[in-house]
């Protein structure tokens, strides 16, 4: 997050972090690329921004890629009639750069299989985030927590949701269902409609009283059949509902649907639209998780202030816009 | 785990074993139904024998669906049902008596046919239904 010119980053000291740059057996670092078809004149200034948020730039028309592809930008004036899209879209994820609103080329490109499109200028932040949801070879997996007092139930579910990569924790007791959030973070939360302590229903209600919680994704697991009961459950803070019968395959991407949703959106909520850096609110609040994460395991934990100095002569010699792109691109290379 | 770091027998296996307790369980929960139903017939308030056979009937409705047991479900639901809807004693004993032999013989069924286990599908279950 920055707070005036100061960039504050939270780091966890682990191995993992430390690979995540990704080093050949030699030592160098492999980048993964973002292959751009781009007009001439802009060509220079697209390769700078995706080298900037820390991809290596190809030019479509000359280069080959090599090793992961996280996405293709085309710019429309290169494409006008998307031909290009369409052949990138069969290999890989396409991102358009587009002044063109209307709906119907919107709906062309929504035909042609585009995902994403972004607008003139192009956005450093906007791109870094959509570059950011495609590059999940690094991304954690899913995190849901299963509360169910039945622990047949509860592992099957489980089960299911591990064989499809995501990171399943069970709960059988639901008076823990609090601590367990604040201490493990879930991305989402199947929730027994029926057990003895308290009902789903109730659970979903307390789950609810903090606001921290209002956007934490819950579907209950239960074979109501009881229009008004389901009515009544969704306001009480229940998102969907699955049948405890449903396959395990339609089990496991409806969660994974719900929960990568709801990652997205809270990722928009909680980052400053400058930098996409964590918000303040939302940066006070994962300090205090990792904290109390550390204090748990006794890992290491360390909070970094990064001042940008005399960053007034960047504004006053180059420019405002130039000034705010030197402030998205250190902070996503830091966060990265 | 997830099936790229973990071969695909480890996961049946587990699978397997998960079954393995439900069918345990399930064994054990009969016995009981069948004594519940045996103390609907003794004379005094019921409604904690009736509270327990429902809840029982319905931990059975939900996880015979996810071994993909689906005539367990049907049946477990119905006797849920009459819990639910104050069903006569004698008709809730009637219902009782009747389901639990008919757990422990698809339980028979399926393990005379034990073949590979796998999690429910959409379709046909794993007692024939």
């Amino acid at each position: 997050m920055f707070l005036d010119n100061k960039l504050i980053g939270v780091a966890r000291v682990n191995e993992q972090d430390q690979d995540r740059g990704g080093l050949s057996p030699e030592g160098s670092a492999i980048r993964k690329s973002v292959k751009f078809f781009e007009e001439d004149a802009r060509i220079e200034q697209c390769a700078s921004m995706i080298s900037g948020l820390g991809y290596r730039p190809v030019d479509g028309r000359g280069e080959q890629t090599e090793g992961a592809c996280v996405a293709v930008l085309i710019n429309t004036q290169v494409d006008p009639d998307l031909t290009l899209a369409r052949e990138q879209v069969a290999r890989h994820r396409v991102i358009l750069l587009a002044d063109e609103t209307s709906f119907e080329f919107k709906l062309a490109a929504a035909r042609a299989g585009v995902e994403a499109i972004l607008s003139t200028p192009l956005d450093t932040v906007e791109l870094g985030a959509w570059l950011d949801d495609y590059d999940t070879g690094e991304a954690e997996p899913l995190s849901i927590l299963i509360v169910d007092d039945d622990e047949i139930a509860a592992e099957a579910f489980a089960f299911a949701l591990e064989a499809a990569d995501m990171r399943a924790r069970i709960l059988t007791d639901p008076g823990r269902v609090l601590e367990e959030i604040s201490s493990n973070t879930p991305d989402l939360i199947l929730l027994d409609m029926h057990m003895p302590v308290a009902d789903g229903m109730e659970v979903a209600q307390i789950i609810r009283q903090s606001r921290r919680n209002l956007s934490l994704p819950i579907i209950f697991l239960s074979a109501e059949q009881d229009v008004e009961r389901q009515r009544q459950a969704r306001k009480l803070g229940g998102d969907d509902f699955i049948n405890k019968s449903v396959g395990f395959d339609h089990l496991a991407s409806l969660v994974r649907m719900r929960a990568e949703r709801a990652v997205a959106l809270r990722q928009i909520g909680e980052r400053d639209s400058l930098t996409g850096l964590l918000n303040h609110a939302r940066f006070k609040d994962r300090v205090a998780v990792e904290l109390e994460r550390c204090r748990r395991t006794g890992s290491q934990f360390s909070v970094c202030l990064l001042d940008i100095d005399h960053f007034k002569q960047v504004n006053d010699t180059k420019g405002h816009q130039v000034g705010d792109r030197v402030i998205q691109t250190l902070s996503h290379t830091n966060s990265h | 785990m997830s099936p790229s770091n973990v071969p695909a027998t480890s996961m049946e296996a587990r699978m397997a074993a998960l079954k393995e307790r439900f069918i345990e369980d399930t064994l054990l929960q009969t016995c009981e139904l069948e004594r519940l139903a045996a103390c609907l017939a003794q004379p005094g308030d019921k409604a904690d024998v009736r509270q327990e056979i429902g809840r029982i009937a319905h931990r059975l409705a939900g996880r015979a669906g996810i071994f993909a047991f689906s005539v367990l479900t049907a049946r477990a639901s119905e006797l849920e049902h009459f819990v639910l809807s104050h069903r006569s004693d004698a008709d809730l004993r009637g219902l009782t008596e009747t389901v639990a032999p008919e757990i422990r013989r698809v339980i028979r069924d399926d393990e005379a046919g034990c073949g590979v286990v796998e999690g429910p599908k959409d379709g046909p279950g794993s007692d024939g239904s």
